[in-house]
């Protein structure tokens, strides 16, 4: 619809996940995602640490298996919050929302305003306490599930209120 | 009282009365139950009152049977008896007239309303911009009574606004009324249902009994599934396959685990005959035509239902072939809609419901294709349809060898396309699958967002899949296994496609997201 120079230099930069064209969240989040990470990964250590205690033997029982695993991923996972939290990122063109997320798990996803339903803001008590917010896309399709966490408050009420209005002008009046 | 308020000078908003038979039908089953037991009681006395000399009475012709009767005629409770029963009768009779009167249901400018109840009041409202097909469901005992119901599905999970139950042809009118309503500007035309009244009443009776529902005029696109076709196919689906399968399978689990083995068995072989017989319920004397702005299908044996889906409510399309099919190159459409897939529970639901074609040859296939996307498949197109079905992905973006990784054997046959009509329709089509081959057609008007992701094992072998959105439902519109950069670049040209086509359709055909 709009074929303007930007809009193809935007295309170019989506391919670069550094390009400054992406906005970025707060580099705060990347605690609360370390701080969750460890939390259960320590979580299910402990869990370990008890089935092994129970169940009095040299050898590792294989009901520990399984935490065991999921305990050393989530550890190894929280080396890499602050390059995952760096890797968010989003653009608001003109008749759409771009959003990208992880390196390894990459995602991009693309949502036209139009089809927006509803914007939602949560906050966990983590969250609170740094003063961020997660704001949450729907749309009628169950799998588009665009979140973006790591906002400021401030930020996300306005970028709320910016979506809202764009996919109101943009379900009637195009 | 129908006839009435079904005619055209009257206003649409006004509220109206369903058929005065439907209460009747509604407690069908209780009548059906309090019948039994009379009969299951006096059943001596029944078979004497016809047959009085051989089975039940002694040589005189007497009575000698003991049933309640002859207690209450001994106790001299006749005159109380017959006064219960009338007071019974003339209750029942009473409830079902005021649950009549107080049953019913009007189509304004914005929505269908349903009200009922006589104490706990009951009012349902389906607004017009959510309806997303309208059935008409003829039950065995309505259809024998010249009856039929109308289920209004709107895109959330349970609104559907029932009307049960019309006679036949105000049901037929009342739903053109609702698509009407719906879609003002496809200009559905009104058809003139009612049957000429020299025609016989029997006679009348048994062509509604046998009516297939379909527009008079759209008798040229009619596609129909024989029942034969439907038996071989059910025989050979997939779910058949594997139930031969585990037969052959059982012998030799029974070699290391005992015969044990078969108890196990029994709640999958169960679920298969279910699936198989649903299926081929479904799709009994199965048919789909052209209405105004849609299309209908109709099915079933004992009950019918034909239902009318517009077809800017068709979010995405599937062609698929079980394996066993290859053999007589049959092909299955599907289709997604919104809120027929629940969220909670009966996932099953979906395996039956938007099936536009149970089984047919590819060119039935391409004759639904054509019913449902009539404004891109011309000619050339079904030509590379077809092909696209059945030979090469040419012109298709293909998987790269190192795909296999991700594919497996499914890899030759994978491929996405991003194809571009004239007044910014464009169609995402995508081959896939190995086993049971899929091709997906999806309307990009209709979609809701588009995901480029990179899982893991994609992100090591420099992979990418696509996603398009679509409401929840049976076709899932994805692509894996594609170059990396082809699929960025593919990303955002279907981007582009759907924002050039919905912001072009959106001011035609209002909200089309639900």
């Amino acid at each position: 619809m709009r074929e303007t120079e930007t809009e193809t230099e935007l295309d170019v930069a989506i391919f670069d996940r550094h390009d400054p064209a992406w906005r970025r969240v707060s580099s705060k989040y990347a605690v609360v995602d370390l701080i969750m990470n460890l939390f259960f990964a320590i979580a299910l250590g402990g869990v370990v640490a008890f089935i092994i205690v129970v169940s009095q033997n040299n050898a590792v029982p294989f009901a520990a298996y399984a935490p065991a695993a999921v305990s050393t991923i989530l550890f190894i996972n929280s080396f890499f919050s602050f390059r995952r939290v760096r890797a968010i990122g989003y653009i608001l063109r003109d008749d759409d929302l771009i959003f990208r997320r992880g390196i390894m798990f990459e995602r991009i996803v693309a949502v036209p305003y139009g089809r927006l339903q509803l914007v939602d803001i949560s906050r966990g008590p983590l969250m609170r306490a740094l003063g961020l917010a997660t704001l949450k896309f729907v749309t009628a399709s169950q799998s588009s599930g665009v979140n973006l966490p790591g906002l400021t408050l401030a930020e996300a009420e306005t970028l709320r209120d910016e979506l809202i209005n764009l996919a109101e002008t943009r379900r009637s009046g195009l | 009282m129908i006839e009435e308020a079904t005619s055209k000078d009257q206003a649409a908003s006004e509220w109206r009365r369903l058929h005065p038979l439907s209460p009747l039908l509604q407690g069908g089953l209780t009548f059906v139950i309090i019948v039994g037991i009379i009969f299951a009681n006096l059943r001596d006395r029944i078979v004497w009152m016809f047959l009085p000399n051989e089975w039940a009475g002694d040589e005189a012709g007497q009575w000698e049977g003991n049933d309640p009767i002859d207690s209450i005629i001994e106790n001299g409770l006749l005159l109380l008896a017959v006064a219960i029963i009338f007071g019974i009768v003339l209750l029942v009779a009473l409830t079902t007239w005021l649950s009549w009167r107080f049953h019913s249901f009007r189509i304004t400018a914005e929505a269908v309303e349903t009200r009922k109840g006589i104490l706990f009041r009951q009012s349902r409202r389906a607004p017009l911009e959510r309806i997303q097909s309208v059935n008409l469901q003829r039950p065995l005992l309505a259809r024998m009574l010249g009856l039929t119901r109308i289920d209004v599905k709107t895109g959330g999970q349970g609104g559907n606004a029932v009307l049960s139950y019309l006679a036949n042809a105000d049901a037929k009118k009342v739903r053109d009324e609702i698509l009407r309503s719906a879609a003002p500007e496809a200009a559905v035309p009104s058809t003139d249902y009612a049957t000429a009244i020299e025609t016989p009443q029997l006679q009348r009776r048994l062509e509604e009994i046998a009516d297939e529902d379909i527009e008079p005029w759209a008798q040229d696109s009619i596609v129909r599934v024989p029942t034969g076709r439907l038996l071989a196919s059910t025989l050979l689906s997939n779910e058949a396959i594997i139930f031969i399968t585990l037969s052959a399978a059982v012998p030799i689990a029974a070699m290391f685990w005992g015969w044990g083995i078969l108890a196990a068995l029994i709640p999958g072989v169960i679920a298969l005959f279910g699936v198989s017989f649903s299926r081929f319920n479904k799709g009994f004397r199965f048919t789909i035509s052209e209405t105004a702005n849609g299309v209908r299908t109709g099915s079933g044996l004992t009950a019918t239902s034909t239902e009318t889906i517009p077809r800017h409510r068709i979010h995405a399309i599937d062609v698929l072939q079980p394996l066993g099919w290859r053999l007589f190159g049959w092909w299955r459409v599907r289709v997604t809609t919104a809120g027929t897939a629940s969220i909670s529970g009966s996932s099953n639901q979906s395996m039956f419901q938007n099936i536009l074609l149970p089984v047919g040859g590819v060119d039935e296939v391409m004759r639904v294709l054509t019913l449902l996307l009539p404004e891109v498949v011309d000619e050339e197109e079904k030509t590379a349809l077809a092909e696209a079905l059945l030979h090469s992905n040419e012109g298709y973006t293909k998987a790269p060898k190192r795909a296999w990784f991700v594919l497996l054997f499914g890899r030759a046959r994978a491929g996405i396309q991003l194809r571009k009509f004239a007044q910014h329709h464009a169609q995402v089509r995508i081959r896939r699958g190995f086993f049971t081959r899929h091709l997906i057609i999806m309307p990009l008007s209709r979609a809701q967002s588009v995901l480029f992701a990179r899982p893991f094992v994609h992100y090591m072998l420099g992979l990418a899949s696509l996603h398009v959105h679509t409401v929840m439902g049976a076709v899932i519109v994805t692509a894996r296994g594609i170059e990396k950069e082809t699929a960025l670049e593919l990303f955002f040209e279907i981007e582009r496609e759907i924002l050039r086509s919905q912001y072009s359709t959106l001011d035609r055909s209002g909200d089309e997201s639900r």
